[in-house]
């Protein structure tokens, strides 16, 4: 198992190498635009040339991605030309901010949808069932910022109930983090449910739930002792997997709400052309997907007991 | 026969969901299971043979409904019982051994803990001695450190062993009656001759009865008291073993016992001096990290068969998907008359690939659902070199050679049976007229009396058109009926190889001998070399 | 000789009508691509002329022309934009999800017919790419090289070819298995036949409803590339674009935004129920 592990680490960090490259080659590929971008559209050609040979972008492009890599790798991320302050100055903060929105989303999201799906998979074909499956449709299918609108045009402009913006002025409110939280879960509950539904129609439809059956065992315990213990396993690691599903709703979110925080950054980073907030941010995001792959490549190991012991049976690769 | 009946079932009938191809599965069923001794429930797929255990133990499949009838159990009706009364029963009255033993034990909780799960919800008993009990359970049904299998997953131990689990916790709280459907359907030849030695042992204790479902005369040979015949959801017959399996009084149970293939190989006029058709030398090949050859060496004259035999994991399978080049050897030859078919390549291979066809197991997964039976015939003969009109004739020919009617050709694969399908993989084999056919397990998805039309079928077309042929099957009785010769495999070696009646009347290796003694319905067998 | 039953099964159109599912989001979708398809014919004014600003749905502006879901700030009328902004939306959202899906699709098929070496590149490939958050890949892509409709397809590819890849070299991996896949190779048949006929025939069922579950994608997609102001350029009407504009003044005119959240919602819903009623049909014959 441990060999898998390492296998699979080896592997997520050879794509997480190709991404900064492509990142580094995508926007600093061109020393002029950078330039450009850094010094301002109305700076002078020979202050760019200068401020270019200063900063060691004369030399080869290759030596040029490893400094870079190093730099990132060291915490040393450049200068925010938007902010006018390092990148690690503005950055931890907004992460911190997103952190608070994700983590509500999540410890929201994740009980109502698990519930959900093991109600509705519990008894298939069941109105339960038929309604939860229409709810997951339906809140999937509104794009985060349809679904921000309705919220507010409901709660804000019809009820007037809750704060439109979610900017924090005067320090932290949970009145303003009901609506960003709410578009967040309404979005990836759906998905979580539809999975652990499907999870759990295959747990009781298995084999050994008849076993269980027919050993006299009652509904609640072939629902808790049997079904559940392996129809949680695709669930769990699916959670991890939708984080950075919930990094993209996040930037949709943040803006809409004008939160300050990582998806914000990014954005007004990105229309600022602020090109060494740009990198960061866009590895940063790139780290988190990363990590919680292996996290949930880790989590499935761990709870299935088929994979626990380290023998892997014959034929089964990859 | 003096015994009082355990459960009683009276004029019974389920009702299948409207648009069915009949409206019973099981119809005016009656029949009773008495202590002490083992009843054979004997029938083909589709008989309502499972829907009946399933109707006892109260548990209908979804859809199916109660008909008529009574399941009489004590002064219960086991047909009108509350969700509740029924679930005091099951386990503990009732228990129930299934077909697939890993697949019936959740993968998650160690199997000791599942034995004790049946004291956990129908005693009180205390958790050390639940414990201890689950512990006694283990050993008495023989498994070996029941300690360490107490603490198992199941999926690391073996099918046998899973099966010795599912046993002990279904005899956990001595049940009146024991229902066991198809228990070693699913487990190697070996493996089940020691599962059925264990059914006969519990038959002893006389506290209970047994109802025994299977589709195979030769298990029921081994293990039944008394024999009931079921077809098409209604009872043929039923009575002492010795009667129905001997004397049968109806058709279909004579039919039925005819098609079992006996282990007594009838007597051939193959020509065997002909030059090999087929030579493979020294194969070496792996399967994931398991050498699955070791260094096999198989030579078949023109116009001969041999079969390969062996248990799952003997590499019987590797060998032949190696010899047909769906798997690469690692080493060693394959001479396809006279041609190199290892050093072919590319293109050259496409070529050539027409002189070794095969026949696959599984009847339902060997043609494409989406392709009508005559567009797979033609493009066979295509392949095979004929223009279009000479294959759609051929094609047509084949149909007729297989015995399918014509109106077949613009069917697709869902029309047909699973008989009749592997009719249609025969006719997709011949149709690029090859050199060898290779039959992959080609009658073991099949029912006995379909399986013996298929032999049949084959052993004619041999006649007809000289193929050669290669048999792999798990079945010693099968390969009695088709070979010429015999090769038993054994983790990726084959342990013997001779003449079909040489291997069988007089096994060399221990090996073949317990091959040849796990084989089911041993005493018809001696019974017919008695009659020779 | 036991007579061949007559039973078919398969997807056919009646069968889907059948499905209430099917029905209800074949209704929704319809409304939008036939706004698309007659947009010249059926939308009431010019949607790119100003007339009357800030008119409130059902109104009647200064010149008693009727508004049924008023004008934006730029007195542009909201109806016509939405029905113009359809063919944008059916348009790039279709083109997109169909150039991405013959990238997938041929990756896929590919890498999961030969395996080995071939697949373990492809794989790496996508996996790379899935290492980005779809949305900061958008928004890398589109800022990079610009907004347009063309940047969009581009990034749409670039985004979802290796989510289908993934779905696809399953699909044949698993199809690959089946024996009559075996069955041909051993005819001597060549691989790309056996992708086209075996393989992909069977397919089918589970890629069609990725490609609604796609388009469906692609459609929020445009849609929040619109809404964070990345999407097609001014002054296409585009729905994400209207909620953008509408935006600073959604407060006192909620309906400058409503309304074309109501269009995209429509959209991605009815492509969401049109692909769970396959889905469902696809079980119930043992399908997809």
């Amino acid at each position: 198992m441990l060999s898998a592990i390492s296998k699979k680490t080896a592997e997520v960090l050879g794509a997480m190498l190709v991404v900064s490259f492509i990142v580094f080659l995508v926007l600093e590929a061109n020393v002029e635009d950078v330039a450009v971008k850094v010094l301002g559209a109305y700076s002078a050609p020979d202050q760019r040339a200068a401020w270019l040979a200063e900063n060691g972008y004369n030399d080869p492009f290759l030596v040029r991605y490893v400094r870079w890599l190093w730099d990132f790798v060291t915490l040393d991320w450049g200068q925010s030309t938007l902010f006018r302050v390092p990148v690690t100055d503005v950055l931890p903060q907004r992460l911190a901010a997103t952190g608070v929105l994700a983590g509500a989303t999540l410890a929201l999201m994740v009980p109502i949808a698990l519930v959900l799906g093991i109600v509705a998979g519990m008894r298939e074909g069941s109105a339960t069932d038929r309604s939860v499956s229409f709810f997951s449709v339906l809140t999937t299918s509104i794009p985060e910022f349809a679904t921000a609108v309705f919220l507010s045009a409901i709660f804000v402009f019809w009820l007037g109930w809750l704060p439109g913006a979610s900017t924090m002025i005067s320090g932290f409110s949970i009145t303003e983090l009901i609506l960003p939280v709410s578009v967040l879960t309404l979005y990836s509950a759906g998905y979580l449910a539809r999975i652990t539904r499907a999870s759990m129609v295959e747990a009781m439809r298995s084999p050994y739930v008849r076993t269980a059956l027919m050993k006299g065992a009652s509904t609640s315990r072939i629902v808790l002792h049997h079904a559940l213990r392996n129809a949680l396993i695709a669930p769990v690691t699916v959670v991890m997997l939708q984080i950075p599903w919930l990094l993209s709703g996040v930037i949709v979110v943040e803006v809409f709400f004008a939160y300050k925080g990582f998806g914000t950054l990014l954005y007004e980073a990105a229309l600022n052309s602020d090109v060494f907030l740009i990198e960061a941010c866009a590895m940063v995001s790139v780290v988190v997907v990363v990590a919680t792959q292996l996290i949930s490549d880790i989590l499935y190991r761990l709870l299935n007991p088929r994979l626990r012991v380290a023998v892997k049976p014959a034929g089964a690769t990859a | 026969m003096t015994h009082p009946s355990v459960v009683s079932v009276q004029n019974l009938s389920v009702r299948l969901p409207r648009g069915a191809d009949r409206p019973f599965a099981v119809e005016d069923v009656s029949l009773d299971v008495r202590r002490g001794e083992i009843l054979c429930v004997v029938g083909e797929s589709g008989s309502g043979k499972s829907v009946l255990s399933a109707a006892i133990m109260g548990a209908l499949p979804r859809g199916l409904t109660f008909g008529g009838g009574s399941v009489r159990f004590g002064d219960r009706d086991l047909t009108k019982l509350r969700a509740r009364d029924l679930r005091s029963i099951r386990g503990n009255e009732i228990a129930m051994v299934f077909q697939d033993p890993i697949a019936s034990l959740n993968p998650a909780i160690p199997v000791g803990r599942q034995v004790e799960e049946v004291f956990e919800i129908h005693t009180d008993l205390k958790p050390e001695e639940r414990r201890a009990r689950a512990l006694a359970l283990l050993e008495s049904t023989h498994l070996p450190e029941p300690a360490r299998i107490h603490g198992a997953y199941p999926h690391q131990i073996s099918g046998g062993q899973c099966q010795r689990v599912v046993i002990a916790m279904a005899l956990a709280l001595e049940p009146k009656l024991l229902i066991a459907d198809e228990p070693t359907t699913a487990l190697d030849v070996t493996t089940q001759a020691q599962i059925l030695r264990l059914f006969n042992e519990l038959r002893g204790g006389d506290q209970h009865g047994i109802l025994f479902i299977t589709h195979d005369f030769g298990v029921v040979r081994e293990v039944a008291d008394r024999v009931a015949v079921m077809r098409h959801g209604r009872l043929v017959e039923i009575g002492p073993a010795a009667d129905v399996l001997d004397r049968p009084s109806h058709d279909y149970t004579r039919t039925l016992i005819a098609s079992v293939p006996s282990l007594n190989p009838p007597a051939r006029s193959t020509d065997l001096s002909a030059p090999p058709a087929l030579k493979a030398d020294d194969l070496v090949a792996f399967y994931g990290p398991v050498k699955a050859l070791k260094d096999v060496s198989v030579s078949i004259p023109k116009g001969a068969t041999l079969a390969v035999v062996g248990e799952s994991g003997s590499g019987k399978s590797t060998l032949a998907r190696t010899i047909i080049r769906l798997h690469e050897p690692d080493s060693g030859t394959i001479a396809v008359g006279g041609v190199d078919y290892t050093a072919l390549k590319g293109r050259d291979l496409q070529a050539r690939r027409r002189l070794v066809q095969m026949i696959f197991q599984n009847p339902f997964g060997s043609l494409n659902p989406r392709r009508t039976v005559g567009e797979v015939l033609m493009r066979a003969g295509v392949l095979g070199g004929a223009d279009a009109a000479t294959a759609r004739r051929r094609a047509l020919e084949l149909l007729d050679l297989v015995r399918l009617p014509r109106e077949a050709f613009d069917r697709r694969p869902d029309a047909f049976s699973g008989g009749q399908r592997q009719r249609i993989s025969i006719a997709r084999a011949l149709a690029m007229n090859p050199e060898i056919v290779i039959a992959d397990e080609s009658v073991s998805a099949l029912d006995v009396s379909v399986q013996a039309q298929v032999l049949t079928l084959l052993d004619d077309l041999q006649k007809t058109t000289g193929m050669t042929m290669l048999f792999i099957t798990h079945d010693l009785r099968v390969a009695a009926q088709i070979a010429d010769h015999i090769a038993v495999m054994k983790r990726g070696e084959v342990v013997e190889f001779g003449l079909a009646r040489d291997v069988l009347r007089r096994p060399k290796h221990p090996y073949t001998r317990e091959l040849v003694a796990a084989a089911p319905g041993q005493m018809r067998s001696d019974a017919d070399a008695a009659a020779e | 000789m036991t007579a061949i039953e007559t039973r078919r099964t398969g997807l056919r159109v009646p069968a889907a009508l059948k499905s209430p599912t099917i029905l209800l989001g074949a209704v929704l979708v319809g409304v939008w691509v036939f706004a698309a398809l007659f947009a010249p014919w059926i939308a009431p004014y010019d949607p790119l002329q100003s007339r009357a600003p800030l008119q409130l749905p059902m109104s009647r502006g200064p010149d008693g022309s009727l508004y049924l879901l008023g004008t934006d700030l730029l007195g542009r009328d909201i109806l016509s934009r939405l029905i113009w902004g359809a063919r944008a939306v059916v348009l790039w959202a279709g083109l997109a999800t169909a150039t991405a899906f013959a990238v997938g699709l041929a990756m896929g098929l590919v890498a999961g017919f030969y395996k080995g070496w071939v697949d373990k590149v492809l794989s790496f490939i996508a996996n790379v790419i899935l290492s980005f958050p779809v949305l900061v890949l958008y928004i890398l892509v589109i800022v990079t090289f610009g907004a347009s409709g063309l940047n969009i397809v581009l990034a749409v590819t670039f985004a979802s070819a290796p989510g289908i890849f993934r779905i696809v070299r399953a699909l044949t991996i698993d199809i690959a298995a089946q024996d009559y896949v075996a069955a041909a190779i051993v005819q001597g048949e060549s691989p790309l036949r056996i992708m086209a006929v075996e393989i992909l025939p069977n397919a089918a069922g589970p890629l069609i409803v990725d490609a609604c579950l796609r388009l469906g994608y692609t459609t929020i997609t445009i849609g929040v590339l619109g809404f964070l102001g990345l999407g097609l350029p001014p002054p296409t009407p585009d729905w994400g674009s209207m909620v953008n504009d509408g935006r600073p003044m959604a407060i006192a005119f909620p309906h400058m935004v409503i309304f074309p959240c109501i269009a995209i919602s429509m959209m991605t819903l009815g492509l969401s129920l049109v692909a769970d009623g396959i889905r469902e049909l696809g079980l119930r014959h043992g399908r997809a």
